[in-house]
């Protein structure tokens, strides 16, 4: 179990980390919101055929293939498809950096709102910065737009990195003892949310709201289209992060054991959370908008501010359950990172923790910048969401499901999948049988192209953000755009290059 | 270990929980209550405000919307969206109010129904959102509820269980 790069203490500690990364602000706000997108009731079934059709194949390959090769993803994949599949692993390190990034900036505002809720946070306040007196925005709004526009909101985003620094910086053994407390109080925050939710007047319709299906709407393509992106997104698949947590697993490892604990832990707290929000939502009669942001920040603070008692206690439970649940993540994204550097040229973990930390609060800076472009916040406000907003629709959209199928591709079509078949098959209880190998050449690849086209059909209209306001900064869009391109593909060129050197020159 | 497993035991029987946990409390209001409706002439310029009576009207039951604080409701027409701001939603034809501000209207749907009201003059308007209860606790959800519940926490139980057996 133990190699050089370090190994997990115990099995529940990489249960926990796994789970801790693949359970985020994703599963507490963006499933409520979409899942309210595609028709709620609507949703749920096509989400759960998702889950065994995507979702846990998928997760078993990752694992795999991280537990077979004993590497990260950029190595990993260089071990079966040589340079070209070491470029592709590092283009899905790339695109998750960037997602690192503008990730713990938004952990860096759900610090700044948990100070808050602490006091202010449940009176409306004017916003200077747009020309807002107050109550022209709710009260939860007006605090977020006030925040994002002031400059010692940066130190939030600090804080947050110097969190990340800590956590990654003895590799497995710190981010083993950050999860096994992290978890669990996460867990526990979700079931005091989930039952404050169902005990309110009506509350439980909502709930019978998210399950009871709707024939009639589960008929359109769009629902099940939804439902396989969370899917995919839920499960942090595409990353890379599962493959590098896997490579730290004892070679005699049961992936599909594995991947069914982390999956069905995962779906199960995106189902409490489910709950616990939809409860609200029907209460309090709210309209949610299908974003993370608006959900966190603005609609559930909204329905917490309408409780009859205890509101201030709810709103610090909420944002520190947010911040719980987004640091177990980022760490885990920081470690891919980081642990893909440390492989492919063999620095030392704490140079390479430092560095990544310096370059990644630069990037998270530039997602929280707050000069003012969007005066009548008709689109984002201010510069450092509008950025955040562009980045995210390339490098989550589609960055993931190209990691996705990248990984398909390679180990389907690159890898003999009858090998790979026996060394799942050699350590597990679950036998698998082939099957898997039709699911990873072409029922997943097929599926995430489909999510890919469909995508790519809606850019035709006009390529995302081109009617958003930016202000003096014409053509945003387009540089984003081309700024993702250059970073996650160029990058991925340099960083094979460097390590192709590294390779000849013999110190791997 | 152990506490681990126990936690995920009671999560598994979350799903019964929360049907016990409703069946505690009251069909109480909430405690914001919109103001009810007056008698009181409406003052010029039109000021719409909208109720809706019972406060969570059930799916194929009468509801009741009234409006208030505008010269001539008979002017002004209302159109319920079922599932705003949903790739779902849906809009019926407007419906217009009687004299006294009164309209009368039957939920075909359980869910957020958004109900958007507009006058004779451009930009006179206002909206309101209510929840659309279900008749009575729909059987499938229950049981996809419970199933969901039982697969998702009972298989990461199992599974944990024995990966930690191991």
């Amino acid at each position: 179990m133990s190699t050089s790069r370090g190994s997990w203490g115990s099995k529940l500690g990489f249960i926990l980390a796994a789970s801790g990364s693949a359970i985020g602000l994703g599963n507490i706000v963006f499933f409520g919101a979409n899942a309210y997108r595609y028709g709620a009731g609507a949703f749920y079934l096509p989400y759960f055929i998702a889950l065994i059709l995507v979702g846990i194949p998928l997760m078993i390959t990752e694992l795999g293939l991280g537990r077979m090769t004993g590497k990260a993803i950029p190595l990993a994949l260089r071990e079966i498809g040589g340079r070209k599949g070491e470029y592709f692993g590092w283009f899905a390190i790339l695109n998750a950096s960037i997602i690192t990034m503008y990730y713990i900036t938004i952990l860096g505002w759900v610090v700044g709102m948990l100070l808050r809720s602490l006091g202010p946070l449940w009176e409306a306040i004017p916003v200077p910065a747009f020309g807002l007196a107050a109550g022209t925005l709710s009260t939860s709004m007006s605090h977020f737009f006030d925040m994002i526009s002031r400059y010692d909101t940066l130190g939030y985003v600090v804080l947050v990195w110097l969190m990340n620094v800590f956590s990654v910086m003895w590799g497995t053994r710190s981010i083993e003892k950050i999860v096994k407390v992290f978890v669990p109080t996460m867990w526990l925050f979700m079931i005091i949310m989930i039952f404050r939710g169902v005990t309110l007047p009506n509350g439980l319709d909502g709930v019978y709201l998210l399950f009871t299906p709707n024939w009639e709407v589960m008929k359109s393509s769009e629902v099940w289209v939804g439902a396989f992106s969370q899917i995919f997104f839920t499960l942090s698949l595409g990353f890379g992060i599962m493959a590098t947590y896997a490579s730290y697993l004892p070679k005699k490892n049961d992936d599909v054991q594995s991947a069914l604990t982390v999956s069905l832990m995962n779906c199960g707290f995106e189902f409490i959370a489910g709950v616990a929000i939809f409860s609200l939502l029907f209460a309090f009669a709210i309209v949610p908008k299908a974003s993370t942001i608006g959900m966190m920040f603005f609609v559930l603070p909204e329905g917490i501010s309408q409780f009859p008692f205890w509101v201030s206690a709810f709103g610090v439970l909420f944002f520190t359950l947010l911040l719980t649940a987004g640091l177990t993540s980022a760490v885990s994204l920081v470690e891919t990172l980081v642990s893909s550097i440390i492989d492919v040229f063999g620095y030392q973990r704490r140079r390479v923790v430092i560095a990544v930390a310096a370059v990644g609060t630069v990037g998270s800076i530039a997602f929280a910048l707050p000069q003012i472009i969007d005066p009548g916040l008709d689109s984002n406000g201010t510069l450092g969401l509008s950025l955040l907003d562009l980045f995210d629709h390339w490098a989550f959209s589609y960055g993931l499901l190209m990691g996705g199928l990248i990984e398909c591709v390679f180990l389907g079509w690159f890898f003999d999948t009858d090998k790979l078949l026996a060394s799942i098959n050699e350590h597990t209880s679950f036998r698998l049988g082939s099957w898997f190998k039709y699911m990873v050449k072409f029922v997943m690849p097929g599926l995430i192209l489909v999510l890919l086209g469909s995508g790519i059909y809606q850019e035709l209209d006009g390529l995302y953000g081109h009617n958003h306001v930016h202000g003096p900064y014409n053509g945003m869009h387009w540089f984003v755009l081309i700024g993702w391109l250059v970073f996650a593909f160029g990058m991925a060129g340099v960083f094979t290059f460097l390590s192709g050197r590294k390779l000849k020159g013999g110190a791997k | 270990m152990k506490s681990v497993v126990f936690f995920l035991l009671i999560t598994m029987v979350l799903p019964l929980g929360t049907v016990w946990a409703q069946q505690e409390v009251p069909e109480a209001a909430p405690a914001d209550q919109p103001a009810e409706p007056t008698d009181q002439p409406a003052a010029a310029p039109d000021k719409p405000e909208l109720t809706t009576e019972p406060e969570f009207p059930i799916r194929g039951q009468a509801a009741t919307t009234r409006l208030n604080g505008v010269a001539d409701p008979t002017q002004w027409q209302a159109a319920f969206t079922y599932r705003p701001n949903s790739k779902t939603s849906q809009t019926t034809e407007s419906l217009a109010f009687d004299a006294t501000g009164t309209l009368h209207w039957k939920p075909t749907d359980s869910g957020i129904v958004q109900i958007n009201v507009k006058g004779p003059v451009e930009g006179d308007k206002a909206s309101m959102n209510v929840a659309v209860r279900f008749p009575s606790p729909p059987a499938k959800g229950i049981v996809i509820l419970l199933l969901a519940g039982f697969i998702l926490f009972g298989g990461a139980g199992w599974s944990l269980a024995k990966a930690l057996k191991k």
